[in-house]
């Protein structure tokens, strides 16, 4: 796979997962 | 507003799972996988993104705040603002209903074939075995022949797991997406390390994911992105107001729709990867380029899936079966999240037992249902749902958005918003809710019609076109109706 693929995909990868990972941080630190 | 006596979820990750389940669906499958790589490929996530962050989300949110503020279903929180509105609530939900009537057909053609991968009875040519032998597809809509017994039989099973899944509500839906919403990304993930293990993955995995930047100028590519976002998060049916009248009253709004939006659009991403890769199997043992067989929809998943599965070295039977019980497990969520929205509308209006509204919807989905069981029920499915989850969808969304952005006041909702979540939004999304959104919907509704005026839709005649056409204004008929007619339940409304 040519590396612009890869770092396409590792980007969305990224952005998607690391956004739910700060979401699922910023609930537990607000006890809610 | 407030009633202070509505049933609340059990906890946050049962909302926060229920409403992954309603957005999740068979789009995701077999929809994005294929729009992404027609539409410039990894460079589409650009768009796709973008899409999620200015629309997606900010929609969410519009509908989270707007349950959770008057713990109404959308005709009574549409109501709450401005009486006048009550029939763009009815109207949603209806069209949502009209909508899981023919989901409910599709759920039982999984069902079908998850009993079919048992024996790999689809043979060699799945896709004769499932136009002549599953549907016997008639020759046009016109022909509509006889009911398919199997069908008909799957479509009451699919239904009786529906009753089964909201018999007590929010309650019953809190429990049953613990399983229904992790099992299918458990196989989704089991049927990646399949797909990326196979010989030819990688090659399907470069079809997809090699970005054609070039794509990016084409305003097409973003009508796409956008239109995939506005149609695979579950907004503009009443689900998510639905869903959202449920939450306790100390409950996060934001972050819910941010953590809800993002993990859709991150199952499409995932799907994505187990069906290109199983494609760059398929294309290496045929001997043909990726292109030659990429599908979507309902030739995905009965067609080409199928001919892949024939093709696995090993326990074929076993992933066919994971492939339609995900499917199953994918769709069950969203139609009964579906069926839930117009359930919780109709329980403000009659003085009925939950039990009995789900009875009576399901007995009436069935008996409607019946059309798409038919030899032309493929046909039939695919023209009503053209009208109703492309039309229907884009006018009520710029609806909710006009109703919201000047006739409620964006700061209204967006400061209920922020009182109650872990992180704030700012301006910005008074914005998109006023001018943005409602802007880029009409673009994609103009760019429909053109292409419709150019091509009729699916090439078939304009009085099949017409009758589709039909019942979306059937659906908007009886929402203003319904809207007009005095409730039955005193103190409700």
């Amino acid at each position: 796979m040519p590396l612009l693929a890869w770092i396409m995909m590792i980007v969305g990868f990224g952005i998607l997962f690391g956004g739910i990972i700060f979401c699922i941080y910023k609930a537990i630190k607000s006890g809610h | 507003m407030n009633q202070g006596n509505r049933e609340n979820w059990d906890s946050r990750p049962a909302f926060i799972l229920a409403a992954i389940g309603s957005a999740v669906g068979l789009g995701n499958i077999w929809r994005f996988p294929y729009i992404a790589y027609k539409y410039g490929g990894g460079a589409f996530l650009i768009p796709y993104i973008v899409a999620l962050f200015t629309a997606g989300i900010p929609l969410l949110i519009l509908e989270f705040s707007l349950g959770h503020k008057t713990e109404k279903a959308a005709p009574n929180a549409f109501s709450s603002f401005n009486k006048k509105t009550k029939w763009i609530g009815w109207w949603a939900v209806l069209i949502g209903m009209s909508i899981v009537i023919y989901y409910a057909v599709i759920m039982s053609w999984s069902l079908i074939y998850l009993g079919k991968s048992f024996t790999l009875a689809w043979g060699n040519t799945p896709d004769t075995h499932f136009f002549n032998n599953v549907l016997h597809l008639s020759k046009s809509p016109s022909n509509i022949g006889m009911i398919v017994l199997p069908i008909l039989i799957g479509l009451i099973a699919v239904w009786f797991w529906v009753y089964f899944s909201i018999i007590k509500g929010v309650k019953s839906v809190g429990k049953i997406v613990y399983v229904t919403v992790i099992f299918p990304w458990i196989i989704l993930i089991i049927l990646i390390i399949r797909g990326v293990t196979l010989p030819g993955a990688m090659n399907g995995l470069s079809y997809l994911f090699t970005p054609n930047f070039a794509a990016l100028k084409s305003p097409e590519v973003w009508i796409n992105a956008y239109s995939q976002i506005f149609f695979s998060t579950s907004i503009g049916f009443g689900i998510m107001i639905a869903y959202a009248s449920y939450l306790p009253r100390k409950a996060d709004i934001i972050n819910n729709a941010f953590l809800i939006g993002l993990a859709n659009s991150a199952t499409s991403l995932l799907a994505s990867i187990a069906i290109f890769s199983t494609l760059g199997y398929l294309s290496l043992q045929k001997g043909v380029p990726v292109a030659n067989v990429v599908t979507s929809g309902p030739g995905l998943a009965f067609v080409t899936y199928p001919a892949i599965i024939n093709l696995f070295p090993f326990a074929r039977e076993i992933f066919g079966a994971l492939f339609f019980i995900m499917l199953l497990t994918l769709g069950i969520d969203s139609a009964f999240s579906l069926v839930e929205a117009f359930s919780s509308a109709a329980l403000e209006k009659w003085k009925i037992s939950r039990p009995m509204m789900n009875f009576i919807i399901g007995v009436i989905s069935i008996v409607l249902g019946i059309l798409f069981t038919t030899n032309s029920g493929l046909y039939w499915l695919d023209i009503v749902d053209h009208y109703l989850s492309v039309y229907g969808l884009i006018i009520i969304v710029i609806l909710e958005c006009l109703v919201v952005g000047y006739i409620v006041g964006p700061s209204v909702l967006r400061k209920y918003a922020n009182s109650q979540s872990d992180f704030s939004i700012g301006r910005w999304w008074d914005i998109l809710i006023k001018f943005f959104i409602p802007f880029i919907l009409l673009v994609i509704m103009i760019w429909n019609i053109k292409n419709e005026i150019i091509n009729p839709y699916g090439e078939y005649s304009r009085g099949a076109l017409f009758i589709g056409m039909s019942v979306l204004i059937a659906t908007l008929i009886v929402a203003i109706i319904l809207s007009i007619r005095r409730s039955e339940f005193k103190g409700v409304e």
